[in-house]
């Protein structure tokens, strides 16, 4: 580059250079995949700017060129709607039934449709040249998702910065298990800090049932989602960092721990008090090996309580924050130990299963085997909840809370369900506003497994019809009307939900 | 392919939106209300989503009660 703004021996006109580097400042540059080094390229972008030219790949003649901008117009269009790589492997995971790490064409443009994204015949005939090179016919999603996610290095001040392909490539190979590790960890930070369940939704290894060992391949596959493309032998690397027994598979509850940040375990500090306060501290002594239950009770619903206060989103109750992660383990008859850990570990916290059971153990009684997730949560936080039609021991219960109580429902259908509609309106008013449609959508979703991608187009008609379902008892004849008279966005609306 | 929440996962959909609904009795008595006013059927396993949406977004309803002179007014007692 420096070749062309040279004006005489040993001379360079750094004006020219510094305004040319200026016009394409390092952020634009990584997106549309241009480095300034490529300085014909540029002009030819240049040129295309300025006769208004529409996005004609022939206009390149060299097939290279071509290709690149074909597939920069690709990352472009990508990465405008998809804002983690989670999502996206999440979509290609639904039609790779195998888990092979590969799909058909069909299916890979069926889940990119997911999402809204249509591309010219161009762009998917170098798309597709470029990731098939064997002509297999199928794609490797992982490094299409490296392609449009493109690796992060670590820089001296210990952040992760997202760098364009050369760079990050280098960075990549000389990167330390330990500055990988450290990596993951503010992945998971970041995604703790946006709220519950965007852990499982942003990183698919907290998808995973919680009770599995993971191997190498997967592990990789699961590395894409933090934006970290490994080879063998770093992911093997850092698959022995965490777990120095790990041959070729670690451990689910290994890797996890190794995830999380370390204030997100409570393991030592839970059992020996030390985390809880100088009262519980006081009154247990090294000396004594176990605490006794109420002690251990109040001990670790304290740690848990600040834990969600500190890493939690910032103004979301706790109460809310459990209630979200739990509230899907109400389907199951009987709470496991691998569902409750999994639900922790869906607001950042990862507790020693002996400590886990003996809490979920004071949460049963002889008459109730199963676990009491709403006592568990209203001791977190006993605002979380209005109570309806409650038939429960009011004797233990506040007055206020016999007071929200509805009286036994003995009465006309349509009373019951204007109290329903009462209670839940006001409750949303507390809690601000919130998609009745989503929540119900999030119930449906666990049990059929389907996904809904969050920034596509279609999410925008569910969206709207939201709107429509949300209309005044008085104008729901018309949401109907609405509804029926658009076939097809009902079914683009349903197809969504 | 439908699109609908069985009772527990409505009950479940309640407790995440922070009402609770204690025991089983009650969740059915609730559930037969609504899936009389949607699908016509109290017994009906499952129900749409966006019916159960529009339903409970929807305003309160008019009630027409029955007038009752010889029954004694009931009474409540907290505590």
């Amino acid at each position: 580059m420096t070749r062309e703004f040279k004006t005489g021996k040993n001379r360079i006109n750094y004006r020219e250079l510094i305004r040319a580097l200026e016009e394409y400042p390092a952020k634009v540059a990584r997106q549309s995949l241009v480095y300034p080094a490529n300085r014909k390229y540029l002009q030819q972008k240049k040129q295309r700017a300025t006769s208004h030219a529409t996005t004609s790949f022939d206009s390149f003649k060299d097939p290279s060129q071509r290709n690149r901008a074909a597939l920069e117009a690709v990352h472009t269009k990508v990465s405008r709607k998809i804002i983690n790589p989670g999502d996206l492997r999440l979509a290609f995971e639904k039609f790779d039934v195998s888990r092979r790490g590969r799909i058909s064409y069909d299916f890979f443009m069926k889940a990119l449709g997911q999402f809204g994204i249509v591309l010219q015949d161009a762009e998917t005939h170098c798309l597709l040249r470029s990731m098939d090179p064997d002509n297999e016919k199928s794609i490797e999603y992982g490094n299409f998702i490296a392609m449009v996610f493109p690796p992060v290095r670590i820089n001296t001040a210990r952040k992760a910065v997202p760098v364009g392909f050369k760079a990050a490539n280098r960075a990549m190979a000389s990167m330390s298990p330990a500055d990988q590790l450290r990596h993951l960890q503010i992945c998971v930070e970041k995604a703790l800090a946006k709220g519950p369940r965007e852990l499982q939704r942003m990183l698919g290894v907290f998808r995973l049932p919680g009770d599995e060992d993971i191997d190498l391949s997967a592990l990789k596959m699961m590395l894409l989602d933090f934006g970290l493309s490994l080879t063998d032998a770093q992911a093997l690397a850092l698959m022995r960092f965490l777990d120095p027994a790990a041959k070729t598979r670690i451990g689910y509850y290994k890797l996890i721990s190794g995830m999380l940040p370390s204030d997100c375990l409570l393991e030592q500090n839970a059992r020996s008090g030390l985390a809880v306060g100088t009262s519980i501290l006081h009154r247990h002594r090294p000396a004594q090996n176990k605490m006794s239950d109420p002690d251990f009770q109040h001990a670790i619903l304290a740690r848990i309580k600040r834990q969600l206060h500190r890493k939690g989103p910032s103004g979301v109750p706790v109460g809310h924050q459990l209630r979200e992660v739990l509230s899907t383990l109400l389907c199951c008859n009987e709470v496991s130990l691998v569902d409750f850990r999994r639900a922790f570990v869906g607001v950042g916290i990862l507790m020693d299963d002996a400590d886990l059971e003996r809490l979920m153990n004071l949460y049963r009684t002889p008459s109730h085997p199963a676990m009491r997730l709403s006592q568990f949560i209203e001791d977190m936080d006993d605002k979380t909840f209005d109570f309806v039609f409650s038939t429960g021991n009011v004797a233990s219960a506040s007055l206020q809370r016999v007071q929200k109580e509805l009286p036994a429902p003995n009465e006309p259908d349509a009373l019951l369900r204007n109290k329903l509609r009462r209670v839940l309106q006001s409750r949303m008013h507390k809690d601000g506003s919130k998609s009745i449609v989503t929540v119900l959508r999030l119930h449906d979703l666990e049990r059929t497994g389907r996904f809904v991608p969050p920034h596509a187009d279609t999410f925008d008609c569910e969206m709207r019809f939201g709107f429509a379902a949300t209309l005044p008892h008085a104008c729901c004849e018309g949401a109907e009307a609405l509804r029926l008279s658009c076939t097809c966005f009902h079914n683009v609306t349903r197809n969504c939900i | 392919m439908r699109h609908s929440l069985s009772p527990k996962q409505l009950q479940a959909a309640l407790f995440n939106l922070g009402l609770k609904v204690e025991s089983y009795g009650n969740m059915q008595r609730l559930w037969a209300a609504i899936a009389n006013a949607i699908a016509s059927n109290p017994l009906a396993i499952s129900l749409d989503i966006l019916a159960l949406a529009d339903l409970l977004n929807s305003k309160a309803e008019r009630v027409h009660r029955p007038v009752q002179n010889d029954t004694p007014r009931q009474t409540i007692t907290l505590g």
